[in-house]
């Protein structure tokens, strides 16, 4: 806390680019300090209380020992001044953003999903490279996607997986493809690391026994991720996101948007698709979500590319999304106004947003 | 994605129509982009990262012609050999080894077409160029060159840079802000990279242009050279520009590229591919009949010349369409020109069991007793520092995961434990009434050997003008019972932890295992987060 600095000191110092900088890191913050006096009855004043209120005929407290005893048979209550002024009760409850997720979690439970999760700290390999992301694209740049010191490098696939990789992406990029690049190990930029290692998984299986699965099969995932961004009011370094896939042959793009439809739908979020593009899928969509007169994008979707499923028997094909989640927060609860609110919040803050009702709720 | 910015203007003039403010906006957001701002003068356009055709007015206005059914023509043709040709040096091939050229007549300027004209090579070379190295675009005044062109790499010799003196190259590379974003494109331990005529350097590539070649509104012949590290990537670039050029009206010529050992080519080739694309796919795709005549009609609105092939449709690629790779993109094109809107959504029509992560539902659990015992959940970074992780905690920093490029100097690894993110939190509720009472269930992480580990563990902690331990100890024992469904005897050991007070600190274990650790926290580190009631606090792991 900053003492002995005038109101206009401190006006002058927020609107520093400073101060602004350090407020997005969440190292400093502007709040209003108020002194609280609590005056409370001491045990003593309690007992000499309940001796005024219980003589004669009349009970102040009611307790165990008059019920045990019965000395309470024959006697007047006092009337409590019901009227007295009372703050609600505050419950413990479950972070507004968990009770989200848990709500979205359950949306793909009732649409028949099988939940996955995997690793945060992965390979270059199956966060970029397994997803036909060039090796030069600039999301691959220091400057957008966390890069690990310890460990530098990650495993990265079988041999045979690698080669198939090289070869697509030399054949498509027309440059030269470097397993180096591949086994950096960062923190994970998307969710698609997680349900790109399951569909390596499932068509390789189907490519050695075509009925190993009953089709079609539907994944997903809730995790963190990370980008290196800037940090701001709507920007996070750490973040939810959720990944899906349906994996099957005769999948089609109007069965992408059913789905969506029927999972965000349920959950209370109008979404509608436009075109957009991400290496991994073509066709490629984005996905908006309505908020208030507004649409704001929430992520994208498509039908997975054929460079990154590979050859396979019977025509498998998969549909894919990965959307964000804080942002549903924001657009259900106009109280909260800085997706940063969200982490890292002092119990004053979890009380007044565990009760209000949100996307949560 | 990217942006870029167009006069309205010169727009409304390549388009020959005057499409309202929400007709326009429409028009780009069926095309995929999104109009990010709208000026008086200007509207900045958000367009997909893989067309590199959209960042000029120019491939803007050709796409909206052609989905609107304005531009029918679908040829791009060189209108001849310039007759002029650039002799490339053997030792350019380890520094920038490939050039495209091509020789633009009948030119014919205005401010806004200039303008847009440079800004568009600019954030090309920029962003298709992944900053300069893969390709880069320079643009001169034909009608100053003479004799014959070469490119090589040469000495450290003088020239005029544009806007400048005459200088050494290392000089003007070192005095201008181009040149030290990008000398290191240009310089090698053999020279510097450069293109020449018989009067001397008309550019230092792929940096700074000569000032006697430079390009003024009333040039009228144009001598384009497109150079880098990747071949493809170059000759698509000069496709790319030439069509831009056809598309403002004016000729392209070839010029041949001589490489020493090796015949010449004319450059650009303008390549055509023709992809077939069977017509039963769109259904399969999309999940809409079309046929024949309205795939076709749809490939025309999106720049392709389409026809029938048996059961198929060819489409011939456009050269300025650098992003398609094959039919894939083809069938994304006929989406787009048929409308996502119009794309109804159909059930999969198949009901699987859903099948939860037990984990997830185990942490459920666990969250659900806890907020049961009064505890609020909190949810917190997973990124943090060697301060706030170990030192202001009083405990030894190991075995963690270490983050080599944040931003932000506060982040530098992922956290090893919960407390800290917990007394961060406490700390910051110093005004808010007590007790306080928090929990947190998620993952930390570590390492062992070279092997990164996540694991999911629940902290807790309570605040209060009095705090008891065995509180802690108590809430241990429900979730042990919880995770162990009652069959696990926790035992308790006392032991030394840097966060808490010595002979006020536990460990748990289940079966000889560690299971967690309980305590009351140190008075030094509460005063390190500034926090002014004593505290108890747990951590197990999962």
């Amino acid at each position: 806390i900053a003492k002995g600095i005038s109101r206009e000191q401190l006006e002058a110092l927020a609107g520093s680019a400073e101060f602004k900088e350090l407020e997005a890191r969440r190292l400093v913050s502007i709040g209003t300090s108020k002194q609280v006096r609590e005056v409370r009855i001491t045990e003593k004043g309690k007992s000499l209380e309940i001796e005024e209120q219980g003589s004669g005929s009349e009970i102040g407290e009611l307790t165990k020992e008059m019920l045990e005893s019965g000395s309470w048979r024959g006697k007047r209550f006092s009337s409590y001044n019901i009227g007295a002024k009372v703050s609600a009760a505050v419950p413990a409850r479950e972070h507004p953003l968990r009770r989200l997720i848990e709500k979205v979690r359950q949306a793909y439970i009732a649409n028949g999903f099988v939940e996955i999760k995997g690793p945060i700290v992965e390979s270059a390999f199956w966060v970029f490279d397994y997803l036909f992301v060039p090796q030069d694209h600039p999301a691959r740049e220091a400057q957008d996607t966390f890069f690990t010191g310890v460990p530098e490098r990650m495993p990265v696939a079988e041999r045979e997986l690698i080669s198939r990789v090289k070869r697509v992406h030399e054949k498509s990029w027309h440059a030269e493809w470097l397993e180096e690049t591949a086994s950096q190990a960062v923190l994970r930029p998307h969710t698609t690391s997680v349900t790109g290692r399951r569909i390596y998984n499932i068509v390789s299986k189907l490519n050695k026994d075509p009925h190993a699965y009953l089709m079609p099969m539907k994944f997903f995932t809730i995790g963190r991720v990370f980008r290196n961004e800037n940090l701001d009011y709507k920007h996070l370094a750490d973040f939810y996101q959720t990944d899906g896939i349906i994996i099957g042959s005769r999948l089609t793009l109007s069965m992408l948007f059913d789905t969506l439809l029927k999972i965000y739908n349920s959950i209370g979020i109008e979404v509608k698709f436009k075109p957009s593009y991400f290496p991994f899928v073509e066709p490629g969509v984005e996905v908006d979500m309505r908020f208030g007169d507004e649409w704001l994008e929430m992520g994208g979707a498509g039908i997975i590319r054929k460079e990154v499923v590979g050859s396979t028997k019977g025509n498998i094909g998969v549909l894919a999304w990965g959307l964000g989640i804080e942002r549903i927060l924001l657009a259900k609860n106009p109280k909260i106004k800085s997706v940063t609110e969200l982490y890292n919040s002092s119990i004053g803050w979890l009380r007044d947003n565990s009760i209000a009702s949100s996307a949560g709720d | 994605m990217p942006t870029s910015a167009h006069e309205k203007e010169y727009l409304q003039s390549l388009l020959g129509f005057e499409p309202k403010a929400s007709e326009l906006e429409e028009l780009i957001n069926k095309l995929g982009m999104t109009l990010e701002k709208s000026a008086a003068n200007e509207i900045e356009v958000e367009y997909q990262a893989n067309r590199p055709d959209l960042i000029s007015t120019v491939g803007l206005a050709r796409a909206i012609r052609y989905y609107t059914g304005r531009h029918r023509s679908f040829g791009y043709r060189i209108a001849g050999s310039s007759g002029i040709t650039v002799r490339v040096q053997r030792n350019v091939r380890h520094v920038r080894p490939y050039i495209s050229c091509m020789l633009v007549k009948n030119a014919s300027f205005t401010n806004s077409s200039m303008r847009d004209l440079i800004g568009s090579i600019d954030k090309l070379s920029e962003t298709f160029g992944r900053h300069r190295r893969r390709i880069a675009v320079g643009i001169h005044d034909a009608e100053k060159i003479t004799g014959e062109i070469s490119y090589g790499v040469y000495p450290d010799e003088e020239f005029e840079a544009l806007g400048g003196a005459t200088e050494k190259y290392s000089d003007a590379l070192e005095r201008t802000e181009k040149g030290k974003a990008y000398s290191h494109l240009c310089k090698s331990s053999a020279g510097y990279c450069a293109l020449k005529d018989s009067l001397g350097t008309m550019a230092l590539i792929p940096v700074l242009n000569s000032e006697r070649t430079k390009l003024r509104q009333s040039t009228k012949e144009l001598f384009v050279d497109v150079t880098g590290t990747n071949e493809y990537a170059v000759n698509s670039a000069a496709n790319l520009l030439a069509a831009n050029f056809i598309d403002m009206g004016f000729d392209v010529y070839s010029v041949e590229i001589a490489k020493q050992g090796s015949g010449a080519k004319p450059t650009p080739n303008m390549e055509r591919r023709s992809i077939d694309v069977k017509l039963a796919r769109f259904y399969l795709e999309l999940g809409t009949r079309l046929g024949f005549n309205n795939v076709i009609e749809l490939a025309n609105r999106m720049g392709y010349e389409a026809a029938l092939h048996y059961r198929s449709v060819a489409f011939s690629v456009p050269p300025y369409r650098l992003d398609v790779i094959n039919d894939q993109d083809i069938i994304e094109d006929i989406a787009i020109a048929y409308g996502y809107e119009n794309i109804n959504p159909v059930p999969i029509g198949y009901y699987q069991q859903a099948v939860p992560d037990p984990d997830e539902e185990q942490h459920k659990r666990l969250r659900s007793i806890m907020t049961g015992l009064g505890f609020s959940e909190l949810l917190s970074d997973y990124m943090t520092n060697e301060r706030d992780n170990f030192v202001v905690m009083g405990v030894e920093a190991k075995d963690y995961i270490k983050i080599k490029n944040a931003k932000s100097s506060s982040i530098t690894m992922l956290r090893t434990w919960l407390l800290p993110s917990i007394a961060s939190s406490l700390s910051k509720s110093q005004h808010d009434k007590l007790p306080h009472r928090l929990f947190e269930l998620d993952l930390v992480f570590s390492i062992k050997g070279a092997e990164p580990l996540e694991k999911y563990h629940l902290a807790c902690a309570v605040s209060n003008e009095r705090v008891d331990i065995n509180e802690m100890k108590e809430v241990a024992y429900a979730l042990l019972k919880a995770i162990y469904s009652g069959k696990a005897a926790p035992e308790i050991r006392p032991v030394s932890q840097g966060a808490f007070i010595d002979g006020r600190c536990a460990e748990l274990l289940v079966d000889g295992r560690h299971f967690g650790i309980f305590g009351e926290i140190k008075p030094e580190v509460l005063e390190s987060f500034g926090i002014k009631a004593p505290v108890v606090a747990l951590e197990i792991e999962l």
